[in-house]
């Protein structure tokens, strides 16, 4: 087969980059060498991309290094999470549905523990193990029916925010931000199996909310004492 | 961690073109995967393919963004906010020897559009394999490929209507 300037020029990179099968490459080369068009292409295109490879990578600045250390180690969570949102979450921040976002928090603590992750074990791990252990299960085990009860009572309380406005979403919040009505009805039409049924209703119905949470909102929740 | 950290400052460095956002848009994604640990399966690729998927959906939400301010901007606004972009560019000493090159390649890439520009910063400039490439970008291979090569022969246009050849050795 013998190349045209076009196949030359769609397999470009493939032949910098030594990913065509030896007999194709001896094509390329082939039409290369004798066309006055794609030989400087090539030559430029070599030259670019090996400019590139030779970029020297930048240093971020070392207080970068430091917020994020900070950051991820909860130090600063608990002060002012709200000024570090970004902007365009910040109107997401209306009483409604911030208590969208702590319902969101408790569904993640109840399935956390359901699913047997147990997040206590951290904050455990460094005290008397054996003692503090069973004390634990059990405050979980009562911070599990009340998060599964505010669960619904929110649930009921968004049922009827919806009936009351049906047509008006709140300004500058998004589709996804609300749970659809009739997905937060929908519990009651069939009987509950478990508790995973239930963790899974609480997940899809707070959907999208989960992973935009900040993390001064899991450190208040988590100093609740049953 | 520094290592990470000088990755994905880098990457968001080269998308945006700004040194400002890259630090902002960096703290951003480590903070997104220390809340989202928990979903990350070691299925697809490695760790570090899996924070690169991360910071290339914030990149592309940052982008998509900042074009939606910047259409309700006013022109003088917009102005302004070129400006700054240029006064808060890294420092020239931060560019060593290969300096004047880095911010042509740099005033290239902002050139591109969003698709073709990561693809380039992606494997030119992070070193990923294709197949890395088509696992952060969710594309099949035939699209990693021909966004690579296209947005290569663009740059390499842009560079040299700019006067830029870089020799190839
Ligand atoms: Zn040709």
């Amino acid at each position: 087969m013998s190349w045209t300037c076009e196949h030359v020029e769609q397999r470009l990179s493939e032949y910098l980059d030594r990913l065509l099968p030896p007999t194709e490459r001896a094509e390329f080369a082939a039409h290369v060498e004798g066309c006055p068009r794609c030989r400087p292409l090539v030559e430029h295109l070599g030259g670019v991309v090996g400019a590139l490879h030779r970029l020297v990578p930048l240093e971020p600045p070392p207080r970068l290094v430091h917020r994020i250390l900070e950051q991820t180690s909860g130090a600063e969570a608990a002060r002012g999470w709200r000024r570090r949102l970004p902007g365009w979450l910040l109107p997401v921040f209306t009483p409604r549905l911030a208590m969208g976002a702590v319902t969101a928090v408790i569904a993640f603590l109840v399935t956390s523990q359901a699913l047997g992750i147990s997040w206590s074990q951290v904050t455990l791990a460094d005290l008397h193990p054996s003692h503090l252990y069973r004390a634990a299960d059990r405050r979980l085990n009562l911070f599990y029916a009340r998060g599964v009860k505010f669960v619904n009572d929110l649930r009921v309380i968004q049922v009827l925010q919806s009936r009351l406005q049906p047509a008006t979403p709140p300004e500058g919040s998004e589709p996804q931000e609300l749970p659809p009505a009739n997905k937060t009805s929908e519990p009651s039409d069939r009987p509950r199996q478990n508790h995973a049924d239930e963790i899974l209703q609480n997940q899809r119905l707070l959907a999208g909310f989960g992973h935009a949470l900040p993390s001064g909102m899991e450190l208040s929740l988590g100093r609740i004492e049953p | 961690m520094r290592r990470h950290t000088r990755r994905i400052y880098n990457l968001c460095y080269r998308f945006t073109g700004n040194a400002h956002e890259a630090e902002d848009l960096t703290q951003e994604v480590f903070l997104r995967v220390y809340r989202t640990l928990g979903s990350y399966r070691a299925l697809h690729g490695g760790f570090a393919t899996w924070v690169t998927s991360v910071t290339r959906n914030l990149l592309i939400d940052h982008y998509r963004r900042s074009r939606r301010d910047r259409q309700t901007d006013s022109l003088e606004e917009s102005l302004l906010v070129i400006e700054q972009k240029e006064s808060s560019a890294p420092r020239p000493d931060q560019f060593a020897a290969r300096g004047e090159l880095s911010e042509q390649v740099q005033r290239a890439l902002q050139k591109l559009s969003p698709e073709l520009r990561e693809a380039v910063v992606l494997r030119d400039l992070q070193g990923l394999e294709y197949k890395e490439i088509q696992e952060v970008l969710q594309v099949p291979e035939g699209t990693v490929k021909s966004r690579i090569n296209r947005g290569r022969i663009e740059l390499a246009r842009l560079l040299e209507q700019m006067g830029v050849r870089p020799s190839s050795a």
